[in-house]
């Protein structure tokens, strides 16, 4: 049990038994009164840094209202861990009686603080009661209604105005897949989450305008409805025509990890995946915890490793999916912190723009980390980190250093000046953060083995 | 088929094959039963990850729900209440539209019904609330509430215009509050009083604070009043007793500052409910016994007595009750309001405190929140009182208050006794909401 809170990867190989065997040995630890994880190193160093970022914030503020605020926040904070720790141990009797308290000093309406707390308490406390229930369901069977999409969408437009993470994701991988496509002409480009497809008219108008035209662009979108694929389908036609590009899209109502893993026919798989023969492949990936996108993790991989596609743009967020409950409340904790803070940097906090995006969006996937994830709970293995993974699994970092690092600090320079975000190139990854704490990393890999 | 019917149907079939938990008593899940936990993913195709209002074909899904939940917890289906128990928790939020947030609410108060923790639960809850309240957003609270609904200025309305008629001639007044109002309501009174016509009264006001959280913040409450009745030239004394550490009808004369040449009103507001079901009779009485020229009532129009040892019943008026109360606070407020979130919370402890806790406990007399209706509160008075019916120049008065709001709200004829005139009714969109009264002995 106590190895689990070191970081870990864990074993490629689908171990549901060994997941069970933890929980029972999570069972006779029960009543072993000593916390496993120190709270009080955990709050010095949250304080610290939400002190850090709010600096500039409480400057000219009453010195007495920022004592009073910093106390009630590190009760708070104090409040959280303390429940999260409890919940990590099954002790949900003690869980249940610290929620009133972190409730009632928690509100989306309140400060940073105040707001980031109050969708954790949401998401412990359903925790706590699927606990006790003793039933969980896995992100990976649940489907989203149509309804349920479209709010997604239109929350994911509110985001796009008010944070810059959306545009840098597509500015910095069409910038990377816009190099790699630089002496070919029949491209295929796989989308594993393509959505309302909002990134490819970019990518379209920098084809279109480059010297050697393309002979066929063609776009498999991945998703989980067919309606809104078609949707996407047909403004991606639209916009391709109005560039008069050669431009066919392949809707494919499914998720990456669930087609065949049976490797034993190769040209089948890429049937149905819609490539031909001659194409040369571009996978893209725009990571989020609103919904599962792969279906399998493990099965995803192996996909890729078959595919070699010419090159792999993936944006992945700074939040690892694998490890202890506890490390992962407390690793979702920072980090939404940081991004509460981020929105509501100079935003009055009965702004509705924001609520919506912080509930919709942020609130959403808070709840299926907390209360939904967990390898230990729903026996799914998953990657920790896909940019380490693709590094792992025969694939090398194409670095983005240069022209799709320039285009991001070109965005962070356009309005409205996005002041407070840091960009910082590591490695040929590029990392978008808030005051420091990376929270967003693009990357491109190609298969080590060119031909 | 809705999406919250299939996934119903869908995952019905998972909790019979589960062993229950709710067979335990108390709460403590994990005690050697390792096999409760279980590995079994529910597959289903409606979910929400938190941000998601009820479509048109999933309309009111929180109150089926819930109320097939309380029935499946009076009948003891196990397997039955867990499996609504998740829904619950899977489809509710307390940041979303009514329904999610109804959802989220009274999922607290059946999931402390199963697990017979609702006293703890309510404990935990009014502590909580005690330490983090003052008087500054007591105050906030009220007055912002007051700003966006008539639901508490419609009462003092009715009431001060009754008072004022009542205490017509008299020069040594004497208003036994018992609410806890944080005195909002005598601002304007202490203002139509300066302005009579002939000599100014004094006014001498007793406030018996009942709810254990309104005592804390009363004490600023002296200053401002005595203030502003300097300001308007009325002579004022103001008195503040504790109701909430002994039963109501106990407090004597003494207590309650009663002077021989007085002429006295009762004023309680919102303040019957709060007061044991058996020991109502007993405080009607001790009115009575101050001899008052007037006792003006005003109550929220729902029934938890009468169906109280009847849970699902209690429920189902708890359910309809409130939801009228967040639609009403929804689309009163603004979406982003700390103020709405507050009085929603309050809520949650009332709806507790009724539908889970003892009785019997006597958990802190003076918040058993159990509210009666009009027609029942009448019975109850007739014992002692006769009804005074409200002038014309009071029915213009709310009127005129109303239509200060937004639209939606009315005053509704009671129709129960179409005969006799029995009080004032608040509407909200055609739903009588709050009733007003006054009693003469």
């Amino acid at each position: 049990m106590l190895q689990s809170l070191h970081l870990q990867h864990p074993p490629i190989s689908s171990t549901t038994s060994s997941s069970v065997k933890d929980s029972t040995m999570n069972m006779n630890t029960n009543t072993s009164k000593r916390p496993i994880h120190d709270s009080t190193d955990e709050i010095t160093e949250f304080s610290g840094e939400i002190k850090r970022r709010n600096i500039n914030e409480h400057e000219h503020e009453d010195n007495s209202l920022t004592v009073e605020a910093e106390s009630s926040g590190l009760r708070l904070l104090g409040l959280l861990l303390q429940c999260a720790e409890c919940v990590a141990v099954e002790n949900l009797n003690r869980a249940n009686s610290l929620l009133p308290e972190i409730s009632e000093l928690s509100s989306p309406f309140g400060s940073s603080l105040e707001r980031v707390a109050a969708y954790f308490a949401e998401a412990l406390q359903a925790r706590i009661i699927s606990s006790y229930l003793g039933t969980y369901s896995p992100l990976s069977i649940k489907t989203l209604t149509l309804a349920q999409n479209q709010r997604i969408h239109n929350a994911l437009q509110s985001y796009n105005s008010i944070t810059p993470f959306i545009k840098f994701s597509h500015f910095t991988s069409n910038q990377a897949i816009f190099q790699a496509l630089e002496h070919e002409e029949t491209v295929h480009i796989i989308d594993l989450d393509i959505m309302q497809g909002l990134q490819w008219p970019g990518l379209f108008h920098i084809l279109a305008s480059r010297p050697r035209k393309l002979k066929s662009l063609r776009i498999t979108g991945i998703g989980s409805s067919h309606s809104l694929l078609e949707a996407t389908g047909v403004r991606l036609h639209e916009f391709a025509n109005s560039l008069n590009l050669p431009f066919e899209f392949i809707p494919l109502e499914c998720k990456i990890g669930n087609i065949s893993s049976d490797s034993t026919d190769f040209t089948e798989f890429l049937t149905q995946l819609g490539i031909r023969s001659d194409e040369t492949v571009v996978v893209h990936w725009l990571h989020h915890c609103l919904y599962d996108v792969t279906g399998s993790d493990y099965n995803t991989v192996r996909l890729l490793r078959l595919l070699k596609p010419k090159l792999i743009t993936v944006i992945e967020q700074d939040l690892s999916h694998g490890g202890s409950f506890l490390n992962r409340f407390v690793e979702a904790l920072h980090y939404y912190s940081a991004l509460f803070d981020a929105v509501g940097d100079g935003v009055e906090p009965e702004n509705v723009e924001r609520f919506t995006v912080e509930r919709q969006l942020f609130g959403a996937e808070i709840k299926n980390i907390v209360a939904v994830g967990g390898p230990k709970r729903t026996g799914e293995v998953k990657v920790e980190k896909w940019g380490m993974e693709l590094g792992r699994v025969g694939f090398r970092a194409v670095s983005l250093a240069g022209n799709p690092a320039s285009q991001a600090s070109l965005l962070l320079g356009m309005f409205p000046p996005w002041k407070g975000y840091t960009l910082v190139e590591e490695s040929g990854r590029l990392k978008l953060g808030w005051k420091d704490l990376s929270l967003v990393t693009a990357s491109a890999w190609e298969p080590l083995d060119l031909d | 088929m809705t999406s919250v019917d299939s996934l119903y149907n869908n995952t019905l079939f998972i909790f019979f094959t589960q062993k229950s938990s709710m067979e335990r008593t108390h709460l403590s899940p994990y005690t050697n039963h390792p096999q409760t936990t279980t590995k079994q993913p529910i597959s289903h195709t409606y979910s929400d990850p938190g941000g998601g209002e009820a479509g048109p074909d999933n309309d009111k899904w929180a109150s089926k729900l819930l109320l097939e939940c309380a029935q499946s917890i009076s009948y003891k289906d196990y397997g039955k209440i867990n499996h609504l128990l998740w829904m619950l928790n899977e489809l509710s939020s307390p940041y979303g539209d009514c329904d999610q947030k109804l959802a989220y609410y009274f999922l607290q108060a059946l999931f402390c019904k199963a697990t017979e923790s609702g006293n703890r639960c309510y404990k935990s809850l009014i502590s909580v609330a005690d330490k983090s309240h003052c008087f500054d957003s007591a105050r906030k609270l009220i007055l912002k509430f007051q700003e966006v609904s008539p639901w508490t200025t419609f009462g003092h309305v009715a009431s001060n215009g009754a008072i004022l008629e009542a205490f017509d001639g008299e020069n040594k007044l004497h208003i036994i509050d018992i609410s806890n109002t944080l005195c909002t309501q005598w601002p304007t009174l202490l203002e139509a009083l300066a302005t009579r016509s002939d000599d100014t009264p004094s006014l001498k006001l007793t406030v018996v604070v009942t709810s254990t959280m309104a005592r804390s913040v009363m004490k600023e409450i002296t200053q401002r009043m005595e203030k502003f009745a300097r300001l308007m030239g009325v002579p004022f004394e103001l008195n503040l007793i504790n109701g909430s550490n002994k039963r109501l009808w106990q407090l004597t004369k003494e207590e309650l500052n009663v002077q021989e040449g007085e002429a006295i009103a009762v004023n309680c507001i919102g303040a019957l409910r709060r007061v044991e079901v058996e020991d109502r009779g007993d405080v009607i009485r001790l009115f009575s016994s101050l001899n008052p020229r007037i006792v003006t009532v005003v109550e929220e129009e729902a029934d938890f007595t009468s169906s109280r040892f009847d849970f699902v019943k209690c429920f189902e008026e708890c359910l309809r009750y409130y939801t009228l109360y967040f639609e009403m606070l929804e689309e009163s407020f603004t979406p982003t309001s700390n103020e709405r979130l507050m009085l929603e919370r309050e809520c949650s402890r009332s709806i507790v405190r009724v539908l889970t806790c003892d009785d019997e406990q006597n958990i802190d007399s003076g918040d058993c929140e159990r509210r009666e209706k009009g027609n029942q509160w009448c019975e109850r008075l007739k014992e002692h009182f006769s009804l005074v019916g409200f002038s014309d120049d009071v029915v213009d008065d709310v009127k005129a208050l109303l239509k200060r709001y937004r639209t939606g709200w009315s005053l509704a004829h009671d129709r129960t006794n179409s005969n006799e005139d029995s009080g004032m009714m608040l509407a909200w969109k055609d739903e009588p909401v709050v009733w007003a009264s006054a009693w003469k002995p």
